[in-house]
């Protein structure tokens, strides 16, 4: 009896799986894109407190030294370390409007893109013939219990037709429901997108980030051309030129490499502030109840362009070797020959 | 962050550099002790600013994320309804199996019978 349902199932499903409609997938790509922008954000968040603590801790490495009179050596305490502390603690973090925006941004992209999935016509169509396979079980169970008398309820033409009803209607429905819902949903949700996206852009300008992490930058190459300067001091190199040459270009490299962060962070901005243009885009087509208009297919475009030139950006960034300028005086990788877009 | 929060951020971030260049400028371990205790209460300051500039949040902003948090409820509650469908498609198949069972069972009653 399977054996006959999973046949009849195929027969079934390849004959309505000619009917099918548009799935919502751009909303789900849009969704998905805007959590990855809310996840680097979060992820920017949490970079910061790193960076504050690595800088601490560097700044008190420098005042812990070998001193000629063991009196004056200053020793590290409890409470000195215990001093320093992560900008947001994971408490405190959870307050900050701007993680509150983001985790709603992205609990929001979450939500919609279920919504956007659910009663997709494959699972209905899934459930209508699975429906139609019990049918045609009972069906043989009658024959069983009349034997002689038994007369067919429903032929294998009437249950195709049964099943093609069932999922047409539950298909229909489904859609019907998830784009009255999608509709309503998205077009409220516009004004407070483009609200919370410039809250979470605001609170990012004004951690300072880009000021911050460049003063960070400077004070860790600083201090990495003073444990060079120390080295010469101690005579450390004057056995190995080698070794001192190699040092050098390494710093060298460290200062070329220093002012490229600042334009990462900007990508990553760029990046937000296109989830509410975006979605704009969006909850503007889906009020004319366009549920696949070519201005949805270009804002999800758009959206994921940007994502990648952020990921491919900073992925340059993290493996690159030489950071030359180009003519406008922006940072590039050389031997990747990537630039990075200042494009909005 | 206000202007002058902003102003203050920049006069550290102008001090702090300062010193990290004089960091550079000496081979004394214990001006450079000197120098990076300096910088340690810059940074201090400098996070108790941005844990200030990061606590404010404006009426417009509690809102919109109250508005936000209720459609994103709506969506959800909206997906347990669109699900609703296939489900009693689901639950349809359920009852028409136990009835085949039944009947199956009926069959065989008979039959012994």
């Amino acid at each position: 009896m399977m054996k006959f349902r999973a046949t009849f199932s195929m027969v079934i499903v390849f004959a309505i799986s000619g009917c099918t409609s548009t799935p919502l997938t751009q909303i789900e790509n849009f969704a998905e894109s805007t959590a990855k922008l809310t996840d680097a954000t979060d992820q920017v968040i949490e970079e910061y407190n790193s960076v504050t603590i690595n800088e601490q801790l560097q700044t008190l490495k420098t005042t812990h030294f070998k001193t000629t009179n063991p009196a004056d050596q200053r020793l590290l305490s409890l409470d000195e370390l215990a001093a320093i502390e992560n900008v947001y603690g994971s408490d405190a973090k959870k307050k900050l409007s701007i993680y509150r925006a983001n985790k709603s941004l992205n609990d929001y992209a979450t939500a919609i893109k279920a919504l956007a999935q659910a009663g997709q016509r494959q699972d209905i169509s899934d459930a209508s013939v699975e429906m139609v396979g019990s049918l045609s079980e009972m069906e043989a169970s009658l024959k069983d219990l009349k034997g002689a008398d038994y007369k067919p309820y429903f032929d294998k033409k009437k249950l195709g037709s049964i099943a093609a009803t069932i999922d047409l209607i539950g298909s229909e429905l489904a859609d019907s429901k998830r784009k009255k819902a999608l509709k309503k949903i998205i077009t409220d949700a516009n004004p407070h997108i483009t609200q919370l996206v410039d809250v979470v852009v605001t609170q990012l300008d004004a951690l300072n980030y880009e000021m911050h992490l460049n003063d960070y930058s400077y004070a860790a190459l600083n201090r990495r051309i003073m444990d060079y300067n120390n080295r010469v001091a101690r005579g450390e190199y004057t056995a190995k030129p080698d070794k001192q040459f190699e040092d050098l270009l390494t710093l060298w490299k460290q200062t070329q490499a220093h002012v490229v962060n600042s334009k990462k962070f900007n990508h990553l901005k760029v990046s937000l502030r296109s989830i509410a243009s975006e979605h704009e885009k969006i909850a503007l087509a889906v009020s004319n109840d366009q549920f696949s208009s070519e201005e949805i297919v270009d804002a999800v475009k758009n959206l994921q362009d940007k994502r990648k030139r952020f990921d491919e950006f900073k992925e340059a960034i993290i493996t690159c070797d030489e950071v030359g300028f180009n003519s406008a005086g922006e940072p590039i990788c050389k031997d990747k020959e990537l630039e990075p877009s200042n494009e909005a | 962050m206000t202007p002058q929060e902003k102003a203050l951020d920049k006069a550290i971030s102008i001090a702090y550099k300062a010193l990290a260049k004089k960091l550079t400028e000496t081979t004394s371990v214990e001006l450079q002790s000197d120098i990076s205790e300096q910088m340690s209460t810059l940074l201090s300051q400098r996070v108790k600013l941005s844990r200030r500039a990061l606590s404010k949040e404006s009426v417009a902003f509690k809102s919109a994320i109250t508005a936000l948090e209720d459609l994103t409820t709506d969506a959800k509650e909206a997906k347990k309804d669109v699900d609703k469908i296939e489900q009693l498609i689901k639950k349809t198949s359920k009852t028409v199996d136990k009835l085949t069972q039944f009947i199956s069972g009926l069959a065989k009653a008979t039959a012994i019978a």
